[in-house]
């Protein structure tokens, strides 16, 4: 289809125009924001030494005392020649923190992603397909309980369970302190471990990620049951579906073909703005099983007024939800050919 | 519409004809049941059935702490600074378990006895070892002191200011400060002719612009220490390289995550007990405890929770270790005086000012119950302090358990408050301000501990508020809380360290705390024992400012934290001293 690919490449570049200016915006705002919140970066993290010539000093170097216009037009110059500066708490550039905790926010978020699309997108269509019986009930049960359970608490109690009294599976960290890791290719000990030949460097760096996965992907999927289900009601309730069965088109063809696959388009699109969401760390997942990914990095950066942490990670998180939205967009186009940009 | 039509509309509508859905359904329930039941099972089988077994001589060590910079010149938290004591040798080090110094990269601990200090006491003469190496090979010696110490006062990071004593880094840090290139140029090309000078191929001169006793403290301090040049530009900060001179070498390292130390063979001294150290980062508490539970950690250091110490202590599968820590804390009271306010140095008097304010801040230190907050707040796992400079420190004497005694006395609190104005129908009414997760949880029941004490007068009110660190810091210097709690970490281990920054006002000391005493006779006698050389006249001189502070109560010191330490019974090696650093070389585990 011409057309189709025509208005979708125009599409695709207009939005990654319009991802400028929706840049700008963003970091003016958190830029603001930052600014009117109490206490300064220096003084937060250095103050309580007290040696105030070596705070002024600081201060000085990263150019707190200039107008805030100043500050802001410096900000946005450097992110835009892709300086995200150094991080004042760990002394480290940002877009360094960034990528050494990436890894573990990604095999995070895969990981528990894919728990969470199997137990959602299962569940929520065997609910769905069972209306108002026994199953269903059972199911609406499960996503209830599982989107509104404390994930804190419960990540506590699956590694209580898990770690501690049966002893099947690592308590926390992305590795076994007494194995050496994989050389870093890629930062993700699974692919590592496997482009290291390490078959039980691998299967280490898989047991660490079950427990915080499972807590992670069961919590969402209490999201995805409820919203698969509604969706796949609608879906074969709809006119086109009676359409196909009327034709005499054998059920099983009419789930999968029409029902299934149009009550996907709106999962879909949430299922990849929650990815999105969990590119930018779990904080409480991260915590709970000491993973060193995005939510800890901006929760201290947050904490300590890290001026060009927090913006380093703004610009990566709009950047973020750019790219992921822009490619459920193009996903959805090709799902669903109905939909025209 | 026919009867008919109607009827097969709805035959076309309703599901319950739809048998393959629900037979499709299924299958994608067995498939989720048999993923999740794979990836739970198989995953814990495949880790006990595969793990590969632990090498022979690791030694794992867990902690709650995290690093900055690796880089001496820079390094001014904790952890990091530990990280380069076990990777570093230091120019002096002091002797396990006390707070004497020898001789590490030095071959001599300067004193005026063998003449590394001059009799006028501005003159250190530093002799190295011969032969010493770092871990590539480079040479240490009299020259690449010299590059550190420059390079460490040119870079002017964290810990610059602690090397201003020296001739000429004065005038170049104040150099820095106007800006001017030229002036900064002529300001360092002083110091360094000044400043460290080379006598020979193991042997430099330090001079000082004054007389400073604690300067032979600082030569067991990391930023005095020895650097590579090849590694260590003097341009630039290096916070994540380690080029080692000590027992250990740092040889993978994951930022936050984990270090692992493999032993340095170009080190000079005893190698260390084992050939291979991990330290492994846990980023709660509780996470530290169940590492240490389940057997995956040899050693848990800093920092458990208070209770789950006590559980330990109690445990037969580990053992436990405590000792002196030089960490204090202590009340501050915001004593700006109305004298001092309205000359615009301070930014408010409050009801702790003035003569009526000392009335009271005596009476809350006869109130305060310091085992009250030991036992409720820490389970009895720091010891009471009664002065700012720690139990185990120079000169340390008890002054407030001599003149307030070692319990509350609630009577004299009384006596004082009703002189003051105060009584049980006109009370004092006082907010205590606190931090809730800077110094931890149990930050919360010290707060309530005072409460209950200050109450137990009858006469006052004590609202608690709390804010978190960013605030609470901005809060305390803006002079908003007129009492609450902080915390101190020594800079260098010298008694210097707990009164020159609390109680100095000339300098800014006590401004910076939020305290704003002011003190001249003070301010001279902390000057005085700073330049003393003489460790009976020094400890008389610390005894008299100790007195001034029991006297005029600006701070009320409350507690001293201890090191502890949960290891299982294989280990052994550990020492606790009262300087905190904690030498990973010394342990060893069977």
């Amino acid at each position: 289809m011409p057309g189709s690919t025509t208005s979708l490449r125009a599409y695709v570049i207009t939005r990654v125009i319009l991802m400028v200016p929706m840049l700008v915006l963003l970091l003016t705002f958190t830029f603001i924001i930052l600014r009117v919140a109490p206490g300064d970066p220096v003084s937060t993290i250095y103050g309580e030494r007290g040696n105030p010539q070596v705070i002024d000093r600081i201060k000085t170097e990263l150019g707190l005392y200039d107008p805030l216009y100043v500050q802001f037009f410096r900000y946005l110059r450097d992110v835009f020649t892709g300086n995200m500066g150094t991080s004042i708490l760990t002394q480290r550039p940002v877009i360094d923190e960034i990528t050494s905790r990436m890894p573990a926010t990604i095999e995070l978020t895969f990981s528990s992603m894919l728990v969470a699309s199997v137990l959602g997108i299962g569940l929520g269509t065997f609910a769905g397909t069972r209306r108002d019986r026994l199953p269903d009930f059972a199911t609406r049960l499960y996503g209830a309980l599982a989107y509104n359970i404390p994930i804190f608490w419960f990540g506590l109690i699956l590694k209580l369970i898990f770690a501690v009294w049966l002893g099947w599976l690592p308590v926390s960290g992305r590795f076994s302190p007494r194995l050496s890791p994989p050389p870093t290719v890629t930062g993700l000990y699974t692919i590592d471990s496997l482009l290291a030949g390490n078959l039980p460097a691998f299967v280490d760096a898989v047991a660490h990620l079950i427990l915080p996965s499972l807590t992670l992907g069961i919590v969402l999927s209490g999201f995805f049951v409820r919203i698969t289900r509604v969706n796949v009601i609608h879906a074969m309730g709809s006119d086109y579906v009676e359409a196909a069965r009327a034709r005499g088109i054998p059920e099983r063809s009419v789930f999968f073909r029409h029902g299934l696959k149009n009550a996907l388009v709106p999962v879909i699109t949430t299922m990849g703005l929650t990815f999105a969401l969990l590119f930018s760390g779990a904080i409480l997942t991260e915590t709970v099983f000491s993973f060193e990914g995005m939510g800890r990095f901006v929760f201290l950066a947050i904490s300590y007024r890290d001026y060009p942490a927090i913006q380093g990670a703004v610009v990566y998180y709009g950047i973020l939800m750019v790219v992921i939205s822009l490619g459920i967009d193009i996903l959805n186009a090709f799902v669903d050919p109905r939909i025209r940009y | 519409m026919s009867p008919k039509d109607g009827e097969g509309v709805t035959e076309l509508a309703t599901p319950e004809q739809s048998t393959p859905v629900r037979t499709g359904s299924r299958r994608l329930l067995a498939i989720v049941v048999v993923v999740v039941v794979i990836l739970l099972i198989g995953g814990a089988a495949a880790y006990i059935l595969l793990n590969a077994p632990a090498p022979a001589k690791v030694l794992v060590i867990g902690t709650t702490d995290d690093e900055i910079s690796f880089d001496p010149a820079d390094a001014y938290d904790y952890f990091s600074g530990n990280i380069i004591q076990n990777t570093m040798a230091m120019l002096v080090t002091y002797v396990p378990g006390t707070t004497n110094l020898t001789p590490d990269l030095l071959s001599v601990v300067p004193t005026l006895a063998n003449g590394g200090i001059s009799t006028d006491g501005l003159t250190y003469t530093l002799h190295l070892r011969t032969n010493l190496k770092f871990e590539d090979g480079t040479s240490i010696n009299s020259s690449t002191l010299k590059y550190s110490w420059d390079r460490a006062v040119k870079l002017n990071g964290l810990p610059a200011f602690l090397l201003d004593y020296i001739s000429g880094a004065h005038e170049y840090f104040g150099a820095l400060k106007g800006g001017d290139a030229t002036v900064i140029a002529s300001a360092y090309a002083n110091y360094t002719a000044q400043g460290v000078k080379i006598v020979d191929a193991t042997t430099v001169t330090v001079t000082l612009r004054q007389k400073w006793s604690p300067f032979v403290s600082l030569l067991a301090f990391t930023v005095t220490t020895v650097v590579n040049p090849k590694s260590f530009t003097n341009d630039r900060f290096y916070p994540n390289v380690v080029v080692s001179s000590g027992p250990y070498r740092l040889s993978t390292y994951l930022p936050h995550q984990r270090y692992e130390l493999t032993a340095n063979p170009n080190y000079y001294g005893t190698p260390p007990k084992m050939s291979r150290v991990t330290i492994v980062r846990y980023t709660t508490s509780s996470d530290l405890k169940l590492a240490m539970t389940t057997g995956v950690i040899d050693v848990a250091y800093r920092s458990l929770l208070p209770p789950d110490f006590t559980t330990f202590q109690s445990a037969a599968s580990v053992k436990t270790l405590q000792g002196a820590s030089p960490v204090i804390r202590y009340l501050v009271f915001n004593m700006c005086s109305s004298a001092d306010a309205a000359a615009g140095a301070c930014p408010r008097a409050t009801v702790f000012s003035d003569v009526n304010g000392a009335l009271l801040r005596k009476a809350l230190a006869y109130a305060s119950n310091r085992t009250d907050i030991a036992t409720s707040a820490y389970s009895n796992t720091v010891s009471p302090l009664y002065s700012l400079i720690p139990e185990g420190m120079f000169g340390h004497e008890d002054v407030f358990k001599t003149v307030y005694g070692a319990s509350p006395n609630i009577a004299a609190a009384q006596s004082l408050l009703t002189q003051a104005g105060y009584s049980t129908t006109s009370k004092l009414s006082l907010t205590l301000w606190y931090t809730p997760s800077h110094y931890g949880d149990p930050e919360i029941y010290v707060a309530q501990a005072l409460k209950r004490a200050w109450e137990a007068t009858g006469m006052m009110t004590v609202t608690i508020n709390e804010q978190e660190w960013a605030q609470y810091k901005a809060s305390r210097t803006a002079g908003d809380f007129d009492v609450f709690l902080l915390g101190w970490f020594p800079d260098y281990f010298d008694s210097d360290d707990y009164v020159f920054p609390f109680l100095h006002w000339a300098s800014g000391g006590s401004a910076q705390f939020g305290d704003w005493y002011h003190n001249n006779s003070m301010d001279a006698k902390i000057e005085a024992q700073a330049a003393e050389s003489d460790p009976t006249a020094r400890a008389q001189i610390l005894g008299e400012i100790q007195a001034g502070l029991a006297a005029d109560v600006p701070y009320v010191p409350l507690w001293q934290t201890n090191q502890q330490v949960v290891f299982k019974p294989t280990v052994s090696g550990i020492v606790l001293d009262p300087v905190q650093f904690f030498r990973y070389f010394t342990i060893s585990v069977s």
